[in-house]
């Protein structure tokens, strides 16, 4: 049985452990002095933490015989280290547990952080190496890709199908009431879209402590677990002080959000071929085709109506090259095999056709906070594609209307004893009689930990009073209908 | 112009929270559009009366039908004899019925499957119904095409009660989006074009045969009378289930609209033009019941003349009024309690007003009348008020068929033409002034159906 993270009996110990080889995890915690770090999210409505930025540690280790010497060919990890990249996007982690002794076993392990290595430096003469880890977002921050168009996905869904398209396997989903009518990639960031897509409902995501990829909506602090009794309760005594901050930029007079409509228009033209292509004998041509709008459904090629493929004298080849189409939501790929072997091919017309996707900023939602601020200060919503209809549009505004009606404190308890368990969103209750009446609940949207004799956390709270307007909210498989559950927005 | 939209339907998922926006009244107003589309207008079938039979099938009815559903309607009046009908899809017979009888005047309706026919789906097909007698001839017998449309019989899933302490799963709160889902296919059915005529030349002039499958107890109509009936009294009528509903004759004022004054066609200056709405209320019609509608003109003179009467369009609209059984729905804000049975805003409102769509929609996808009015006898030819997004429409000439519609003043466009005999399909919404519900004509081609797909 581990000991309380409150108790003052209790010894942490650090396990560090990587994943050299790819596939296999080596603890290096031998080699461990000490580590400090770094997580933290948004509360529901706020600008986002981007991805990557999410959590952030630093490892100090025992260079023990070069170990960790990305350059040294007699180092024991130069076979994994010593490529053109170094130890660069390497996964790495972090557990801490609590014994009951010093150099007393630990029964359970928690891990705190999850990422890669993103820098290091050596110190020659301590002997030493720090690592940079960042949070496993780093790892996908940069994949794009091009997809179809996808019809009436829910935001999880979505985000769902864009970690599978960036192969996250470790994901947990809140689902979401909100549907997206229209949505794709074109040749844009993954991650950056999964946040996109987020903050279309107010909703945030991030990579949690132990990697797992979380969609969380902003209702996610207000039912379940969450809305009952606190995870933690801490004293006075459990902390070193309190530091209350308020953000008066969060209070605002009205709301605005930009809706972004998308319908199909008519059939029309949406690429035309600028320059002729040459197809040798034998030869293959690959053409990228950016469309002019985003579609769902491409028409049909057809020979000498929408493309026209002749020799240079004139002779119709259309029937010695085959043709295959790849398509994407704005984009097209066209390959061409020319399987003549004397006649050079040179598509000279090319048309592609279909009903577009159009649309685009061109309608607003507002909403009116009453009696918060004695002069205006508006808040607006703009530039996000997945908010394409009135009544997401609609929901995210009266949200933001409520939480930009009164000031939400943020506090940070420094010096806690640190607790290994601690999650992001976890409900905390605490008290300080010389700013606060009573005890006061918070959600944890920061923790910031050092480790190396002990092992400490300085935790940021976002103030639960009156985050949301109700405690009984309707869940969909749990709520008796009736004077039980209240509408979300 | 933008289309009005299927708002679509929520999906629910267990453990989400319910929200007022994205959730309930998403569903609302969805269950209202379903109601708009429900009662959207609905033209007469125009079918044709056919009198005298032989032993040997005749052409009865000739028309189109785009292919949707595997199940076909087929209604008709029918005096006494013994006689068998047959139904052609271009060449391959569909239908063939068994001998049926009436005693007296009766109205058949006849349902076949001809899921066995190899039809394609959404193909467009041309439709001959033939009849014949068992032996014999008759030369007073006849006999009335009413309605002849595909449709099918829903698979709608179960609702839930929705009473209040009720914990309705994710799988149920689904039940009520995936029925509107399939009510909305049901109501997304083709149209037929209303094939506007003229009378002829005999002493009675059958203007208008035809049947309307009753929704609402508000019919339009548009009809025009010659100005000049030197010596005689010409007498236009309408008559629905053989009552007379109106009577327009030398006594009747003309009633002139910014679409039907001043000279929208070349004969406008030769007539008269009479338009409104009929309250068929007294008429104790039953919803989905095929009503017969006459508009006939009599001449008590018999002063032989082509031409006397043109009737532009009938349909039904919806009442004023809220159709008896139908729940007016609120909208939820963000606190509201999601209640089940009482109080309000209340879910089992939602549910009953699904539970009465069911009971009445249902795919109507009717034939079009085989008719050509060329492009310069305006206002002759094919009336639609348009609901969906593509007119399909078949022409032999090379001649392009036009499309007119009022909307400041008459508007007018070619629509594109073949070399040879062929189906073209033209994207509406490229008329930016022909709104949803506005009414346009279509002249020059054999048939028309306006569709949702194309």
């Amino acid at each position: 049985m581990p000991p309380s993270p409150l108790d003052p009996h209790r010894y942490p110990q650090s396990k560090f452990e990587v994943q050299w080889d790819g596939s296999t995890w080596t603890d290096e915690s031998q080699y461990l002095i000490s580590h400090s770090g770094e997580l933290k999210i948004s509360g529901p409505g706020e600008d986002l933490v981007a991805p990557g930025d999410v959590g952030a540690a630093t490892v100090l280790l025992w260079n023990e015989g070069g170990r960790f010497s990305w350059l040294r060919s007699d180092g024991g990890l130069f076979a994994h280290i010593g490529g053109s990249a170094g130890m660069y996007g390497i996964p790495a982690r972090l557990s801490v547990g609590l014994g009951t002794a010093p150099g007393a076993g630990v029964s359970e392990w928690h891990r705190i952080f999850t990422g890669v290595i993103y820098d290091w430096s050596e110190n020659s003469r301590e002997r030493t190496v720090t690592l940079e880890l960042r949070d496993l977002g780093h790892r996908y921050v940069q994949q794009r890709a091009s997809t179809t168009i996808y019809e009436d996905l829910r935001v999880d869904e979505w985000i769902q199908t864009l970690a599978t398209l960036a192969s996250i396997s470790d994901v947990s989903l809140d689902p979401s009431p909100v549907t997206v009518d229209y949505c794709w990639l074109d040749d844009e960031s993954i991650l950056g879209e999964m946040w996109e897509v987020a903050r279309a409902d107010g909703g945030r995501c991030y990579f949690d402590r132990g990697g797992t990829l979380r969609y969380e909506h902003p209702s996610h602090w207000a039912i379940g677990d969450h809305a009952g009794s606190p995870a933690w309760t801490l004293d006075e005594d459990d902390y070193q002080l309190v530091v209350p901050e308020i953000s008066v930029d969060e209070l605002v007079s009205q709301v605005r959000v930009e809706i972004q409509p998308r319908a199909v228009g008519p059939d029309q033209d949406l690429y035309t071929l600028d320059q002729a292509r040459v197809i040798p004998p034998g030869g293959t041509a690959v053409i990228d085709c950016r469309m002019s709008y985003p579609v769902l459904a491409l028409g049909t090629l057809a020979a000498n109506d929408n493309y026209e493929i002749i020799s240079s004298g004139g002779e119709d080849l259309s029937g010695t090259c085959s043709m295959s189409l790849t398509t994407y939501a704005q984009r097209a790929r066209l390959q061409i095999i020319n399987s003549g072997t004397i006649q050079q091919a040179y598509l000279t017309m090319l048309t592609l056709h279909g009903s577009p996707l159009i649309g685009g900023p061109t309608l607003e939602i507002s909403e009116d906070v009453a009696g918060s601020v004695p002069y205006t200060r508006i808040r607006g919503i703009s530039g996000n594609p997945y908010l394409q209809n009135e009544d997401v549009a609609r929901m995210l505004a009266q949200m933001l209307r409520d939480r930009g009606a009164r000031l939400h404190p943020v506090y940070t308890l420094r010096g806690v004893p640190g607790i290994p368990s601690l999650n992001l969103g976890d409900r905390i209750r605490f008290q300080d009689a010389s700013a606060i009446s009573g005890t006061r609940d918070g959600f944890v949207i920061g923790i910031r930990w050092t480790a190396a004799e002990g092992f400490v956390q300085d935790v940021t709270l976002l103030d639960a009073e009156a985050l949301f307007p109700y405690s009984n909210y309707f869940v969909v498989g749990a709520t008796a209908l009736g004077a039980h559950g209240r509408c979300w927005y | 112009m933008p289309l009005p939209e299927w708002p679509g339907t929520p999906t629910f998922a267990s453990g989400q929270v319910m929200s007022a926006q994205a959730h309930l009244n998403r569903l609302s107003r969805a269950v209202r559009h379903l109601l708009g589309m429900y009662q959207s207008p609905r033209t007469a079938f125009v079918g044709t009366r056919k009198v005298g039979l032989t032993s040997s099938y005749a052409t009865w009815w000739t028309g189109a039908i785009r292919h949707k559903a595997n199940t076909l309607k087929l209604v008709w009046r029918q005096y006494y004899e013994t006689v068998r009908v047959r139904v052609k899809y271009g060449s391959t017979t569909v239908y063939e019925s068994d001998w049926i009888t009436a005693v007296g005047e009766e109205q058949i309706e006849e349902t076949a499957d001809i899921g066995g026919a190899g039809l394609t789906d959404n193909a467009l097909y041309t439709v001959t119904v033939e009849i014949r007698r068992q032996t014999g001839a008759c030369e007073e017998c006849w006999f009335w095409l009413l309605d002849l449309a595909e449709t099918e019989s829903l698979s709608l899933p179960t609702l839930p009660v929705c009473n209040d302490e009720d914990v309705l799963t994710a799988a149920q709160w689904n039940a009520l989006s995936q029925y509107a889902e399939a009510l909305h296919r049901a109501g997304s059915g083709p149209q037929a074009g209303y094939p506007a005529v003229r009378s002829k030349l005999t002493t009675v002039y059958e203007m208008v045969r035809g049947g309307i499958r009753h929704v609402s107890n508000s019919l339009v109509y548009q009809v025009w009378r010659k100005k000049n009936n030197p010596g005689y009294n010409f007498e236009l009528g309408i008559e629905v289930d053989g009552t007379r509903l109106i009577t327009l004759d030398d006594s009747s004022p003309p009633n002139y609209t910014l679409e039907n004054s001043g000279k929208p066609f070349p004969l406008a200056e030769l007539y008269y033009p009479y338009t409104g709405t009929l309250d068929l209320s007294s008429l104790g019609l039953t919803a989905g019941q095929v009503y017969r509608v006459h508009v006939r003109g009599d001449d008590p003179d018999s002063v032989y003349e082509h031409d006397r009467g043109l009737v532009d369009y009938l349909y039904e609209i919806p009442d004023s009024s809220s159709p008896s059984g139908w729940t007016a729905l609120p909208e939820w804000t963000h606190g509201d309690y999601v209640r089940g049975s009482a109080g309000t805003p209340r879910v089992k409102a939602i549910r009953d007003d699904l539970a009465w769509l069911g009971a009445r929609m249902a795919l109507y996808n009717p034939a079009c009348r085989h008719w050509y009015a060329p492009n310069d006898e305006f206002p002759l030819g094919f009336w639609f008020v348009r609901r969906g997004r593509y007119l399909h429409y078949y022409s032999e000439s090379e001649k392009s068929p036009r499309l007119r519609y009022y909307a400041d003043g008459w508007q007018e466009v070619s629509l594109p033409a073949e070399s040879s005999d062929a189906w073209r399909v033209y994207d509406l919404e490229q008329l930016g002034l022909l709104t949803v519900g506005r009414r346009y004509l279509v002249q020059g081609c054999e048939y028309a159906i306006e569709d949702f797909d194309p």
